[in-house]
């Protein structure tokens, strides 16, 4: 399995200013977008509801996609956010909730 | 026989932190010591000199009421200054500091417990803000319970009145470093105050650095390069430095060398996948308006350090000021205190290439005419303040020149032993050359020297380090055995193979006779990566499934990871087929 580093979903990104809030789907289709091009698989074999680490994603790209998403979002965020939010379902709600 | 010596007469002008600590409180009472990043951006506090000092008196003052000198202290915080004043306070008061973090999530058999069984601290020193955190976790460390909690921000520094310095000597124990070991098994490295200031003197012969001197750290304050190389060196030329969590250096690695930028910093570091971390991550757009031509010393050591990573890092960043010379590969291990060997300033690097095929074997080094297979080695420059002996790991015998061997040091940074652990340190602390020279410490690396330069090629054992982290392939092993029934037991190989510049994982594995018939390999495949993924956070690379009995093995019936690694490089595993 080879990693690709720094991926970067060409999602169109909604800051909170001008645009629609994120909704939990957008987010969610960010992050598995970029899970698939990190792993190098289809965006459809992701498994929203499986844990993270599940897929052989290890602590440093774990760090390292809530650094990328913050950018994307436009706003802070925890590093060690996937560990209290280990699946992409629980991350994208969580996100949206936050943001609202 | 191949000797390099630097043996010098060393005479401190400290004979402890404490004095020195002391005296830089004096000189320099206002000037910044630390500055903090809270998010690796924003500056949130700071501590002078005469600030930590004070600090450090305060929280000795109430250790000294509750314990002698010669106790262990436990200590957990987050990453921040409150670390640092804390580390001094248990040095003021004649403590023996643990620092340690808390166990990281699904660790299974916690590594901190079996430190508080082994070191059996009796105060638990950490920060308000951390207390909370900490009592979620003391149904998995026990262990925790049993301690004197005091946060030590949790009261002036009236308390400082009261302080006495304690009877300090040169071969006082100041710290337990423990060890990564393997799961249950980690060793307290006893550090004496005598070894901090040695070492410090030889790191400070290395790197250069004055009272002048600006320094960024983001590397884990808990262990010897953060701590020793990040933190106290700074300190010992009486220099200022920025301090981050490691966690916004990896989420987002711009924020060091950011840091770097705006402080005008001269002096910082890491492992060498940071410098790779830095060039995957960081955007041509976001490098706008770096100047990194303040920095002088980029050291890099705690790993293997490859050639490739160091140019890819010089290319991507010169344009942004960043000077090539100013890499500083370095090499150390926290039985050394910290560093064994370093560069020169602002030199430029030393290369040296080898026969990959003949480094392979770990042996004999050949100087090849053709510029075929070769595999260019970084020097980590010379032994400092102490003496490098390169020796045959079986025989004990010196190695001539030309042969790979395991780096031996002898001086005065080499740390007392493993707490509590007679056997161990034995081992690898009083270990004497065939020629009865001695004692020396073993430290499990293999390497060579030339023309003075000391070059590191690899691990004797075989232990398997990925991104800094230190990982037994034991433990490993365990994890696929027990991830599925049709894998058996002491049938499971781990190493790593070096791809596209990086360690990547292997596993090889024997599956059951009575599984073969209806074998379904993706499931099986899946099941390791999860269990590993679960249990280390780590990629597996590559999986080879194999027939049963045939790992190679020792006569004992020990599986051979090297030559099991070999049979996987050359295909000659016997993989079972569909």
């Amino acid at each position: 399995m080879n990693r690709k580093s720094s991926p970067m979903p060409q999602i169109t990104p909604q800051s909170a200013s001008t645009k629609p809030l994120p909704t939990a789907t957008t987010i969610q289709t960010w992050v598995a977008a970029y899970i698939a091009e990190l792993l190098e698989v289809e965006p459809s074999e992701v498994d929203t509801s499986l844990p993270f680490d599940r897929y052989g994603l290890d602590s440093s790209a774990a760090v390292g996609l809530t650094g990328d998403l913050e950018d994307w979002l436009e706003r802070k965020l925890d590093p060690t956010l996937l560990y209290d939010y280990p699946t992409v379902e629980a991350l994208a709600q969580h996100l949206a909730e936050e943001m609202k | 026989m191949l000797v390099f010596c630097h043996e010098l007469v060393f005479e401190p002008e400290f004979a402890t932190f404490v004095d020195l600590l002391r005296d830089r409180a004096l000189q320099t009472p206002d000037r910044i010591a630390y500055r903090f990043l809270e998010d690796g951006e924003t500056e949130s506090a700071r501590l002078t000199y005469q600030g930590l000092d004070q600090r450090a008196r305060a929280i000795a003052a109430k250790l000294q009421r509750v314990l002698e000198v010669g106790e262990r202290v436990l200590m957990l915080y987050p990453p921040g200054l409150e670390f640092v004043s804390a580390f001094f306070g248990c040095l003021y008061a004649g403590a023996i500091a643990i620092p340690a973090t808390l166990p990281r999530r699904h660790e299974t058999l916690s590594r901190l417990q079996v430190i508080i069984n082994s070191a059996r601290p009796t105060v638990l020193l950490t920060a308000l803000s951390f207390g909370s955190a900490i009592e979620g976790r003391c149904g998995e460390v026990p262990g925790l319970n049993a301690l004197k909690w005091i946060a030590t921000d949790d009261f002036g520094d009236e308390l400082a009145v009261p302080w006495q310095k304690p009877p300090l000597q040169r071969n006082t124990l100041a710290f337990l470093q423990y060890t990564s070991g393997s799961t249950g098994n980690p060793k307290g490295v006893m550090v004496t105050h005598g070894n901090l200031i040695h070492n410090s003197a030889a790191i400070c012969q290395s790197f250069a650095d004055t009272a002048e001197s600006i320094g960024v750290t983001w590397l884990p304050p808990h262990h010897d390069m953060g701590l020793i190389g990040g933190l106290l060196q700074p300190l010992y030329v009486g220099a200022s430095t920025v301090l981050m969590s490691p966690l916004f250096f990896m989420q987002k690695p711009l924020r060091w060398l950011q840091a770097i930028s705006r402080y005008r910093a001269t002096t910082s570091g890491g492992p060498n996948f940071a410098y790779d971390l830095c060039v995957s991550k960081i955007t041509e757009a976001s490098r706008q308006g770096l100047d990194l031509s303040c920095w002088q010393v980029a050291f890099v050591g705690a790993e293997p350090i490859r050639a490739a990573t160091l140019a890819r890092f010089a290319d991507a960043f010169a344009p942004y000021g960043f000077r090539r010379e100013a890499f500083h590969p370095c090499y150390g291990l926290a039985e050394n205190t910290l560093l064994v060997s370093g560069g020169e300033k602002l030199a430029p690097l030393v290369f040296f290439s080898v026969d990959r095929t003949t480094l392979a074997q770990n042996r004999i080094l050949s100087f090849p005419a053709e510029p075929t297979g070769q595999q260019t080695l970084v020097s980590s420059g010379q032994s400092l303040l102490n003496q490098v002996a390169i020796a045959n790991p079986q025989t004990l015998a010196p190695c001539d020149g030309g042969e790979v061997g395991e780096i031996w040091v002898k001086g005065d940074s080499v740390a007392q032993g493993y707490w509590q652990r007679p056997d161990a340190t034995q081992q690898t602390f009083q270990a004497y050359l065939s020629t009865g020279e001695g004692p020396f410490l073993r430290t499990g690396d293999l390497g060579f020297l030339h023309k003075g330069e000391l070059y590191v090629t690899g691990r004797l054992k075989d232990l398997i380090i990925i991104r800094g982290q230190n990982y037994y392939p034991q433990d490993i092993e365990l994890t696929v055995e027990n991830s599925h029934p049709a894998l058996r037991h002491h049938g499971s190989a781990a190493f790593t193979v070096e791809d596209d510049e990086q360690e990547r994982l292997i596993v090889v594995a024997e599956v059951e006779r009575s599984y073969r018939r209806k074998l379904d390999r993706n499931h099986l495949v899946k099941q390791i990566n999860q269990a590993v993924a679960a249990q280390y956070a780590l990629q597996i690379h590559a999986i080879a499934l194999i027939k049963t009995g045939s790992l190679p093995r020792t006569s004992s019936g020990k599986v051979q990871r090297l030559a099991t690694r070999s049979s996987f490089l050359t295909g000659n595993l016997e993989i079972l087929e569909d």
